[in-house]
């Protein structure tokens, strides 16, 4: 900065040295000048007063001053605002800005004067000569202007090497300037813009407009200006002086330094304006807009003033135009005739002459005039929409404030000379849009905030000027004359049928009602049974092993009978009566808790167990669960004790010390993980030995967000305040009685906590860092932590798994939940045949907390008395049998007291059952039941008893007498299991579930669940529901031909079959045995899996070969090399044990024998 | 829905004059939609204990599985109704495929309404009603599994969807899964004829038949086949019904299998082709074919061998097979087919 003000100082001596007189003459001037403009600046009129006053100062000047003088005037003037400066004071005082700002926009007056009238001569000297009265001038000055024109170029490369000394920096501040500038000037015509549509009631009124103003302009500037000359150097004067005013207001954003710049640079400026406007005569146009944008800025200094004027003259004018309307209708023409018209009467004869001319060529003039009015109509909605400003050429017809109409005047004249110039400057390259738009962003980049604001709210108040309702509409309306819209409808014949068409004929309306027997409800309203206790007598009968009576008593806590028992000492209880007592008992005394009273709760609540004796099922699970637990609650009730006894005892500083050592020391680790599939009991063990123990539960679950963060800090707190706790007591071992304060506290409180940590398999993705939270804290934790998951493959629970110890828990099964639900369905008043409470287990996969809600909806709705009456006895014999084997193998010794002889008729015809057909649904009534959601696996298990296979497995397998009956059985069969396997392919193909062989998991192996966040609508195919339909109807009817063809003789006593749930007995040898010959399996290369007839027929019968031969060998021979094969196999790297080898021998080994 | 409009009558004659206004413009599957469990059509054994239910109180959570239009969400609807009475506007939170049901959703409105306080009879507890559950995503559902047990005390949540298998085990896990079977003919025709009584269509019966037929016990469809036969040709009959749901004709299919089973494979191309110059898609054809033959008056062991033929030549039409090839070829493994059953 200080090197340009020290150039700029020097340039001013430079200046100053050679022509003493003048600078000294006009900083006399100046002073009084700039009075004068202070007052005039709001006035237009006084504006172009004052600019006259200034023009005619450097006429003066210009007649004074030698060649070369006139050419440095511009400088001078530059340096006039310094010396005005000094003569104010300070010239960098901020107070000094706006003097300094106005003195600058006269300095530039004179400079532009010069310029300009240079410029105007230049281009039109004869014309104007010949009008102007200053035109003694013009003949002194075009002299000058021709020796300045040569010397211009030498000084150009001056100034240009000043400026490259004035290093990138400068220039750069120059060229935001100009920028700005541009910038600056197109909001303001956008404002221009849209105060005119406000103004204007249509476009072509306001093209109208735009001349009258034009027209009044140039009146009022006719007026007041005495020569054209004048006029036209007024107009560029005008044009510079607002250049220079928006430079100033630049500056006013920047510093001060920049302020005494700002003369430099618009003198550089302006001597670059210079030397294009000498360089080219065309060049003229391109700044004619550049003038008339600046004049819109000067307007907006005057813009109040002006918009008076327009409105007043605008009437007057409109009128004229109106008139001149009626000879034509060519808007350019009009235009130009008022404004001709005008002319005429100001101006001298020539002037006259040279418009009658013009008036002569309308068309001519008329086409250049008016294809501009007709794009300016267009720009101007443009304009609206793209707020692309930077249309030059338009607004050259466009302006219609006081400050353009000069200009107006001026483009008038041009048509008539320099018409084609003119003509050519229209299609002036505009500046890219984007260009701008890129430009003006980067600009507003740097503005400052208010004036951001400012822009921002002129252009969103520009969006909504859309034309609501645009002139030229798209659409043609529906005329009646018209031919195209009478046309006749195309006749288009549909393709003629070469077939008769069939009238679905024969009604056989008659025949669906006939055959829908409308089902009558099988649902009768049943009577809760009154002898719970004979029942529960002879269960206890049945299965002496299981704990009948305990489980009883227990679950009679639960139900909330026992108050009533006991009040009314009387066992037998009706359900009804029951409850209504319970509503009686308790209303009064605990009126709060009745919404919470066990017959309002869901049933996997009010028998959640409450102890670790509750607790069916996953014995093994549940009790290495409850004996880490035990350990955990024995150290710290240890610690407490050892706290309580040191704190009573002494006052010792190590007590934390010693307690630390005591949890640490102990082996326990302090993370468990529970994994399981759901409804086996996971969280409920926790809760339920919790519960025993007197522990606190603190559980995290995946219903609400838990973040690593939150995590972290809501559990940190928890996990160490044990030991935070023990601290605090350490440090202050002196106050007593706040220490046993703080104790009693504690030990009412202080119950251990256990952090349950439930779905560790569950994070979102909005849980970042849940994972490594947990890890964290139970590196930390001073407390047992307990994760749950329902699947350990997932990543989240493997991480845990690996390194943590791990209790897995199992489904529950029917041995022993079977009993247990029985007496639970006793004690809701319902007995229930325990044949289909075991189907119901199996049907649920053995998940509790599923079959405890579904039996409770079925039971309360009622449950299901059997309908077949007659069958009942001989199904008892025959459940009878089936399930000694199934649940309760153990008991061979059970005295075969049926239930009949002990429980009167009456009850056994209570006896719900079938339940799983309330929520299963099978197609009809038949000697088999297929759910209508196939499920292969389940039928595929089904299917070899119902063939009876097993059974009749000796006379089957006796080798197959070659007749036509058994051909034809075999057909049978291979016809059923090839339909099977066709079902198989078509359903796989459509459902993800299936990605493992039908019988290598157990049956109730469950598909994973993904945590995928986009719903799913593709998962299922849309024809997913007919591929099930037919593979549904395809089974069920190869099913039936089987039944029909080959068991004639079906047992009397059979009860209905289930496809829906497994035989369970085939189940698991089945499995066993696929088990372990997918292992032996693993020897054969892959690529031979798939060939299943050399796996089963070469491979897997060669193992078993190998394997017998082997036994028999160590059998007999007694020596240790039974293990040789083994070895081999390991080599091989099939993991197979000796278990894996006996049962290779054992396998097929049945049928060999017979 | 008889009752519905008699206590409108009994009641008050405007409010029901301005029902009658106010329904005019209904769809009928809205109009006709059951209010009370008596009306609900179909599943009776379900119902019936659901119904039971409506009146005790205590209702575990349910998922209502099923085929569309057999009645899952009416059920739904009903039982709130009838268990909140006039607190079902206070006590139920509907939420279906057209809200959102993100995680966040879960986690944070189900939630606070799981724990908001509402002043219930004894029994009654608030219902979270989730329409079609199986297009949640399973983020959702799984956020969803907790809140069902913590807040079951006062809060029941009542489940619809078409799959049940879509639904995540934890879920399935803490509910009664019920499952809705299609509707027998028998009992959308019922529920038809009594609608075109009520509202004076005129039908033939070969008309309500082509309805029941293309409906396939759905009785949504069946009564908008129903309503758009009757708004466009003001005559229920079998032509009508099929130019409304434009499918391959039962009766030319018929004709075509029956020339399948006499091995005459000519006659049968010529309807194939027919059918196919109609522009019906493949699988529309394939699906008609099914449905047709699986009500056809024939052997059974031979039936059955179509409908595996029939299934062959979906699969492969589900893989994108769908040219006139492989429907002539089906035809002429039908007649192979017909063929090998009479030799043997």
């Amino acid at each position: 900065m200080k090197d340009i003000k020290e150039y700029f100082k020097g340039s001013t001596d430079h200046s100053n040295s050679p022509k003493d007189i003048k600078s000294n003459e006009e900083s006399k001037e100046k002073p009084l000048e700039t009075a004068k403009s202070r007052k005039s600046r709001k006035s237009l009129k006084n504006n172009k007063k004052r600019k006259k006053t200034d023009k005619n100062d450097i006429s003066n000047v210009s007649e004074n001053i030698p060649d070369q003088e006139i050419i440095k005037s511009p400088k001078c003037a530059h340096s006039v605002p310094q010396n005005n400066g000094e003569m104010l004071g300070s010239e960098h005082l901020p107070e000094d800005n706006q003097e300094l700002k106005i003195l600058s926009t006269e300095d530039s007056d004179k400079t532009g004067d010069s310029s300009k009238t240079l410029q105007v001569f230049l281009n039109r000297n004869k014309v104007i000569g010949s009008n102007s009265p200053g035109k003694e001038l013009i003949d002194e000055e075009e002299i000058i202007s021709d020796v300045t024109r040569e010397k211009l170029a030498a000084r150009k490369k001056l100034l240009q090497n000043w400026s490259n000394s004035k290093k990138a920096k400068k220039r750069k501040l120059e060229d935001e300037e100009i920028d700005k500038c541009i910038k600056a000037k197109l909001d303001i015509r956008k404002k221009r813009f849209k105060s005119l549509l406000n103004i204007e009631y249509s476009d072509h009124e306001h093209s109208e407009e735009t001349k009258g103003t034009t027209l009044s302009s140039s009146e009022q500037n006719i007026k007041r200006q005495s020569s054209l000359a004048n006029f036209g150097i007024s107009l560029c004067d005008n044009s510079l002086n607002i250049d220079k005013i928006e430079v100033q207001a630049k500056k006013k954003c920047k510093d001060i330094d920049e302020t005494n710049k700002s003369p430099l640079l618009s003198k550089s400026k302006h001597w670059k304006l210079r030397i294009k406007l000498t360089d080219d005569d065309s060049l003229l146009s391109p700044i004619e807009p550049l003038s008339n944008n600046q004049n819109t800025e000067s307007s907006k200094i005057q813009q109040t003033d002006v918009e008076v004027i327009d409105d007043n003259k605008l009437s007057e004018k409109l009128k004229d135009v109106i008139n001149v309307d009626d000879e034509g209708n060519i808007k350019a023409l009009k235009n130009q005739k008022p404004s001709k018209e005008k002319e005429e009467t100001v101006y001298n004869d020539d002037e006259v002459i040279i418009v009658d001319e013009h008036s002569e060529l309308p068309n001519q003039e008329s086409c250049n005039e008016s294809a501009p009015n007709n794009e300016f109509k267009r720009t101007l909605r443009n304009r609206n929409s793209l707020q692309k400003p930077k249309n030059d050429d338009f607004m050259q017809l466009s302006s219609d404030e006081s400050s353009d109409e000069t200009f107006k005047v001026k483009e008038v004249k041009k048509t008539l000379k320099v018409a084609p110039v003119f003509v050519k400057a229209v299609p002036k390259p505009k500046l890219n849009p984007e260009v701008l738009e890129a430009r003006r962003k980067f600009l507003m980049s740097d503005m400052p905030d208010t004036l951001r604001k400012k822009v921002e709210k002129q252009e969103s108040s520009i969006v909504p000027d859309f034309d609501v309702f645009p002139k030229i509409s798209h659409v043609r309306q529906e005329s009646n004359d018209e031919h195209l819209w009478n046309l006749p409808m195309p006749n288009l014949s549909l393709k003629n049928n070469d077939l008769p068409e069939h009238l679905p004929g024969k009604l056989t309306l008659q025949s669906i009602i006939d055959n829908a027997k409308i089902e009558e409800s099988k649902f009768e309203e049943t009577e809760p049974i009154r002898n719970v206790k004979n029942f529960i007598m002879n269960l206890k009968l049945e299965n002496p092993e299981y704990p009948v009576y305990k489980s009883f008593r227990l679950l009679k806590e639960k139900s909330g009978i026992e108050n009533i028992i006991r009040d009314k000492k009387s066992p037998r209880k009706r359900g009804r009566p029951r409850k209504s007592a319970v509503k009686k008992e308790n209303i009064p005394e605990n009126c709060k808790e009745i919404s919470n009273a066990p017959e309002h709760q869901m049933w996997n609540e009010k028998y959640k167990p409450r102890s670790f004796e509750d607790l069916v099922g996953n014995v093994q699970a549940t009790s290495s669960l409850k004996k880490w637990l035990q350990s955990w609650h024995e150290a710290f009730e240890n610690g407490k004790k050892k706290t309580r006894r040191y704190s009573s005892d002494s006052e010792s500083d190590f007590i934390s010390s010693d307690n630390g050592s005591i949890l640490g020391g102990s082996s326990l680790t302090n993370t468990i993980i529970l994994t399981g599939p759901c409804g086996s009991g996971k969280s409920s063990s926790v809760y339920a030995i919790c519960h025993e123990l007197g522990l606190n539960v603190i559980e995290l679950n995946a219903s609400s967000r838990r973040t690593g963060k939150q995590v972290l800090q809501e559990l940190q707190e928890a996990t160490q305040s044990h030991q935070v706790r023990k601290n605090k007591e350490a440090l202050f071992p002196i106050k007593k009685d706040s220490k046993l304060k703080a104790d009693k506290k504690e030990n009412k409180s202080r119950k251990m906590c256990v952090l349950l940590v439930e779905d560790i398999d569950i994070v979102f993705e909005q849980d970042e860092g849940f994972i490594s939270a947990i890890s964290q804290i139970s590196a930390i934790s001073k407390r047992p932590i307990i994760l749950t998951t329902s699947t350990e493959k997932s990543i989240y629970s493997q991480k845990f798994i690996n390194d943590i110890k791990t209790i897995r828990f199992r489904q529950l099964t029917t041995k022993s939940m079977g009993i247990w639900l029985q007496v639970l369905c006793l004690l809701e008043g319902v007995f229930v045949d325990i044949s289909s409470i075991n189907e119901f287990i199996e049907y649920n996969n053995g998940d509790i907390r599923k079959i405890l809600l579904e039996l409770q909806f079925w039971i309360q709705s009622g449950g299901q008395i059997n309908k077949h009456k007659n069958l009942l006895n001989e199904i008892f014999k025959v459940e009878d049998d089936n399930h000694k084997e199934d649940s309760i193998r153990s008991d061979d010794d059970v005295s075969n007291i049926s239930l009949k002889e002990i429980v009167n008729k009456d009850d056994i015809f209570r006896t719900h059952s079938n339940i799983i057909s309330d929520f299963e649904i099978f197609q009809l009534e038949k000697f088999y039941n297929i759910p209508l959601s196939l499920d292969l696996g389940k039928i595929w298990w089904n299917v070899s008893k119902f063939l009876n296979i097993e059974s009749a497995g000796e006379n089957h397998l006796n080798p197959l007498k070659k007749s036509r009956k058994n051909k034809k059985k075999i057909k049978i069969i291979s016809d059923m299991y090839d339909s099977l396997g066709l079902c198989d392919v078509s359903l796989r193909r459509m459902s993800y579930k299936c990605d493992s062989p039908v019988c290598s998991k157990r049956w109730y192996n469950s598909l994973q669940d993904s945590l995928e966040l986009r719903e799913v609508y593709s998962e299922y195919p849309s024809d997913r529901d007919f591929l099930f339909e037919w593979n549904h109807y395809l089974i069920d009817g190869c099913l039936n031909i089987c039944k029909e063809r080959f068991i004639n003789n079906v047992p009397k006593n059979q009860r209905l079959m289930n496809m829906a749930v497994p035989v369970s007995k085939y189940v698991s040898e089945l499995a066993k045995n696929h088990h372990y010959e997918q292992k032996l399996m693993n020897a054969i290369p892959l690529s031979n899996h798939l060939h299943r007839k050399s796996v089963s027929l070469d491979y897997l019968p060669t193992v078993r070969n190998i394997a017998r031969s082997e036994k028999n060998r160590a059998d007999n021979s007694e020596k240790k090399r039974h293990n040789r094969f083994h070895n081999y196999l390991k080599n091989l790297n099939i993991d197979c044990n000796n278990l894996v080898l006996d049962f290779a021998c054992n396998t097929l080994v049945v049928k060999r024998k017979l | 829905m008889v009752k519905y409009v008699q206590t409108g009558k009994n009641t008050d004659s405007n409010a029901e004059s301005s029902n009658v206004k106010k329904n005019y413009n209904l769809p009928w599957i809205e109009k006709y939609r059951p209010q009370t469990f008596e009306d609900i059509v179909g599943n009776e054994d379900t119902i019936h204990r659901l119904s039971i239910f409506s009146k005790k109180g205590n209702v575990p959570n349910i998922i209502v599985a099923g085929p569309p239009g057999v009645g899952k969400t009416t059920t739904i609807l009903c039982l709130a109704k009838i268990l909140l009475g006039p607190s079902f506007k206070d006590a139920v939170l509907e939420l279906n495929a057209s809200n959102d049901r993100g995680i966040d959703i879960v986690r944070n409105k189900v939630k606070m309404f799981a724990q908001q306080k509402v002043t219930l009879p004894p029994g009654r507890h608030k219902i979270i009603i989730l329409d079609e559950v199986d297009s949640m995503t399973d983020g959702a559902q799984q956020a969803l599994r907790r809140t069902m047990e913590i807040y079951s005390n006062t809060t029941r949540f009542a489940l619809a969807c078409n799959y049940s298998e879509k639904v995540i085990e934890p879920i399935q896990s803490r509910c009664a899964v019920l499952r809705y079977s299609k509707l027998s003919d028998a009992q959308v025709l019922a529920r038809i004829i009594q609608i075109c009584q009520k509202e004076n269509v005129n039908y033939t019966e070969d008309g309500l038949e082509a309805i029941v037929f293309t409906a396939q016990g759905d009785m949504r469809q069946a009564l908008n086949n129903l309503q758009s036969t009757h708004n466009g040709f003001e005559i229920v009959n079998s032509q009508n019904v099929f130019k409304v749901c434009d499918e391959p004709h039962p009766m030319l299919i018929k004709d075509m299998l029956k020339s399948c089973s006499n091995g005459d494979i000519r006659k049968a191309y010529k309807v194939i082709e027919h059918l196919w110059n109609l522009g019906y898609a493949a699988e529309d054809i394939i699906k008609n074919i099914f449905k047709v033959t699986k009500t056809m008056d024939m052997e059974e062991s031979l039936k059955l061998a179509f409908i595996k033929e029939i299934g062959i030549t979906h699969l492969r039409i589900a893989d994108g097979l769908c040219s006139l090839i492989q429907m002539s070829g089906l035809l002429s493994r039908l007649c192979i087919q017909a063929k090998m059953q009479s030799v043997d």
